[in-house]
This record gives C-alpha cells, structure tokens and sequence, in this order.
C-alpha cells in the first residue's frame, strides 16, 4: 500500500479514535482531521470541496431554518398539551402519545431537530405530573431514530444515502422504509408500557392540572403559524416531488427556508441563522474531507474488494452484513462518519459489479438508523437529548440507557432482517 | 431554599401567589384581561422559553390569562427579576 494511503488511514484512525473518546469536541476533530487531509497533501483542496457534499449540508441547515421558525409560534409546544389531554393527563398513555409525535416528527422534520423540540416539552409535562422524565426521554430517543429510518430527511444517515444515490427520491425512502419502521413502532409501543408502567404513578390532582392547561395560549403568533405550516407543507410536498421538478431536496428545503425568512423577516432570519445548529454542519464537512482522502488513495476501493471476497459477492448475504455490521458499528459508533465510509464502498462494489444495489443501501440505512438505538452514543439525536437531560439535571447513564436500548436495537434489527430478505432477497 | 427575596406588586395589576413546589418555587399568576401587561408577561416567557442557559421556568397556561410558573431555586431571582424589569413588580429587593 502506498505511502499517502496509510498516512490517510492513519488520520482516519486518529479521527476515529478522538470522536469515539469523546475528549474533544466531535466536530473540532472531524473538522482538523479533514484539514490534515488537504494539509499533508492527500487530497486537495478543489477534490476535498468536491466531496463536501452540499446536498446533505443544505438539507441540514434548511429544515433547520424552518422548523426554528415554526417552532416560535409555539406549535410544538401546542401539539405536547393538546395530546396529554387527549390522553387524559394519564402518564402511561402520554408516553405512548410523545413517542408517536416523536416518530411522526422525526420523519418529516428529522430526528435531530425533532429531539430538541421534545426533550424541553417532555420536561414540562413530567415536571407538572411530578413523574421521572427518564421513562420518556429514553423512549423519545429511541422512537426519534425508528420514525428517522422512514423518511429521507428523517435520520442523518438517510440524508447522505438519499444524496449519494440520485435514484434513491424521498418517495422511494417512504415506500421502502415506511413500512418497516411502523413495524417496529408498532413492537416497540407496547414494550415501552410494559417497561415503564409501574414508575409512572401522579395524582388525580395534578392529572386535573394538565386536562385544566389551555394548548391555544401556547400559540404566540397567528400569522406566522399559518405562514410556517403552509411554507413546511409546501417543503414536504416538495420532497415528494423533487425528482419530476428535478430539483435536490436541498434545494427544496433552503427554497422553503428563505421563502419563509421573506414572509418573516430579517429579525427573524438572523434569529433563525444562529439558531442553525452550525457545530453539526461542521461535523459534515470535515467527515467528508477526510473520507475524500480514503477515496482518493483507493482505500474503500480495497476494503470493496474484501467485502466482496468475504460474501463472494452473494446479495443475500452482502445485505445481511451490511445490515449487521451497520447496525453493531452504528451502535457504538456514531452513525454519521460509519455511513460517511460506507457509501463510496457499497458504490465501489457497484463499479466492481455488483448488479443490484437496492438492497445494500436498504440495509445500510436500516442498519445505521436503527443501530443508533443501541447505545446512548449511537446517534446525534441520543447524544443531543442526552446533553439537554444533563443540563436540566438528570444525565441519563451510559448503562442504564444500553439496558433498554441495546435489546430493543437487536430487536428491530431482526424485523429489519426478515424485511429486507423477504422484500428484495427472496 | 429559595433566596431571601421579598418582593411587592399591585393587586390591580397582578395576583400573584407563590407556593412550594418540591424544591422549586411555583407562582400562580393572574393578569386582568384586556391589561397592557399581559404583553409583559408573554415577553417574559417568550425570554425564559428562547433562554439556552436557564432551561429550568416551565411556564404553564390556562384559560382567562391565569399562567403557572416553576421555577428552580436556582433562578427564582432571575424570574421576579424580570417581572421587575417589566414592571409587573413594584419593588424587589434582598432580605438580610
């Protein structure tokens, strides 16, 4: 292997290592291991901006723009309120309800963003039922990376596969993952109630407190809801349609976000900007740098060709390692820089002649969404709602998260497995 | 424990009423309708709901402009002080 290969895995590794150690800020070192890329003369410049891949970024920060907007009039906050009356202020049945909101959430504004809108809801809720916010918070998490998997702009994973892979619209996204996704809701719910029943008692007096609450003095600007939920309508169906629009979907989404800013204006936008999560951005861009440096040298082309040999290029069993490897490596991992890596490989087994790749991307992104659950480092969402709890002082523990995440993880995984051998391997 | 804060307010303009809730403080707050100062009082919770660093006033809402706060020990002086920077409170000062 040549020189500039290995000195590129070795700044791969070393980015690897700090961003699993957590001793520095994940985006800090992503960002100076995509630097050294170009620095050392791995890349250069034009070829690392060449792989920065905007789609994904400006999807990010375009459906940040609008769910910050939409978030101000107090929608979100409108929405939790109005479903733990409907549940009758009953803690077990407002679980069930914030986990679907969460999913539902998760799919079409995706999961990252749909986590902070929740967490500080499911704060005030439980704070008012004096119940432990922990029951929900971790259920939350774990529902924000199923109704992720659903959609293209769900999870971040999805972002990336669904930008990669032209073919691959957000209605395909919908049709094939969907489904699955529902499955696993639908296994998880009742699990969720039997775990967590017997913590989550509260007083009929402080059950008439939430059904007293009144959800439209939630809502802050009339106006402006009508103009965020029409502009976020419009998006939605943007994505559906992007492809007969030939359009990307983040130019859909940027198009809505700054049509919103125009209707809002230029107070709004600036809030708006800062409000965009920019340290995520920045963890994109320096992982695509330094994955730009694996492609360059011709290491995914390798590690290609060992997959290959390994599965002797089978779709069955390549999809099932993929799903499998995905999943325990998403688990431990975080999502993000795994798929980062697998994306040029499973195109390189394209070019290598892998005649179907549908389901390897299927199982890629089954594998890395629902991987996230597995620890509390899996995923952005984890990791975000994880550091929101800190802050409001009840860290949720490592262990005590790996205890419901990691069995769950393997158990949707499984239903994914059957899925994807019945649906596209048999 | 809350902080040795006392604090004086105009009926006529506000009721409030402050209880213990847990550890933290819990305020019933009552504006008469049609009052220039529910508009103070949206800001002020628009101020600790926009707020990244105090995450800890949880503002519930009823019917006829009645609002619940909690607030943790921890920022209950930064709460009446914003009523008393909004005029909401006529005076606020620590007790020794």
């Amino acid at each position: 292997m040549e020189q500039q290969a290995l000195i590129a895995i070795g700044i791969f590794l070393a980015t690897y290592a700090l961003i699993v150690s957590e001793k520095i800020h994940r985006t800090i070192v992503a960002m100076i291991g995509g630097v050294l890329m170009v620095a050392l003369g791995i890349v250069e410049q034009d070829d690392a901006l060449y792989h920065i891949d905007f789609n994904t970024i400006g999807l990010l920060a375009g459906m940040m723009i609008i769910v910050t907007v939409t978030a101000e009039t107090g929608v979100f906050k409108y929405v939790a309120v109005w479903a733990a009356k409907k549940a009758r202020g009953n803690p077990v049945r407002i679980l069930v309800a914030l986990c679907l909101i969460t999913a539902v959430g998760s799919a079409f504004l995706d999961n990252v963003t749909t986590v902070l809108l929740m967490v500080p809801v499911t704060f005030s809720i439980t704070r008012q039922l004096r119940v432990s916010p922990m029951p929900y918070l971790i259920s939350e998490i774990i529902s924000s990376n199923v109704g992720g998997t659903a959609t293209l702009i769900g999870d971040p994973p999805n972002i990336m596969i669904g930008s990669a892979v032209k073919e691959l619209t957000f209605s395909a996204f919908l049709a094939n993952l969907a489904p699955i996704a529902a499955v696993i809701m639908l296994a998880y719910i009742p699990l969720f109630v039997r775990i967590y029943r017997k913590s989550l008692r509260t007083t009929p007096e402080l059950i008439r407190s939430i059904m007293e609450m009144d959800e439209k003095e939630s809502i802050t600007d009339r106006k402006r809801l009508v103009q965020s939920l029409s502009v976020l309508a419009m998006t939605i169906l943007g994505f559906f349609l992007h492809q007969a629009l030939h359009l990307e979907s983040a130019t859909v989404a940027l198009a809505g976000a700054f049509l919103l800013l125009l209707m809002t204006g230029e107070h709004s936008m600036e809030h708006a900007l800062a409000k965009v999560e920019w340290t995520t951005i920045f963890f994109f861009v320096g992982l695509f740098a330094l994955v730009a440096g694996l492609v360059e040298t011709g290491v995914i082309s390798r590690l290609a060709v060992q997959a290959i040999d390994m599965t002797g290029g089978d779709p069955v069993a390549s999809s099932m390692l993929i799903l499998w490897l995905s999943a325990i490596a998403s688990a431990f991992l975080d999502n993000i820089p795994f798929v980062a890596t697998m994306i040029p490989m499973i195109q390189e087994m394209g070019n290598m002649g892998v005649s179907d790749l549908e389901p390897l991307w299927w199982s890629l992104a089954l594998g890395a969404c629902l991987g996230g659950n597995g620890s509390l480092i899996g995923a952005s969402a984890n990791l975000i709602a994880a550091g929101l709890a800190a802050k409001e002082g009840h860290p949720i523990k490592f262990v005590q998260y790996l205890k419901i995440g990691f069995p769950l993880m393997l158990l949707s995984v499984l239903l994914a497995s059957a899925y994807v051998y019945l649906r596209y391997l048999l | 424990m809350v902080p040795n804060v006392q604090y004086r307010f105009d009926p006529g303009r506000i009721e409030i009423r402050e209880s213990a809730n847990g550890e933290d403080a819990e305020f019933l707050i009552r504006i008469p309708d049609g009052s220039p100062y529910l508009e103070a009082m949206k800001q002020i919770r628009q101020y600790f709901e926009d707020n990244d660093e105090i995450t800890d006033v949880l503002f519930y809402l009823y019917p006829g402009h009645e609002i619940k706060a909690i607030v943790n020990r921890a920022h209950y002086a930064d709460f009446l002080g914003e009523l008393w920077k909004r005029r909401l409170l006529l005076s606020l000062e620590w007790k020794e």
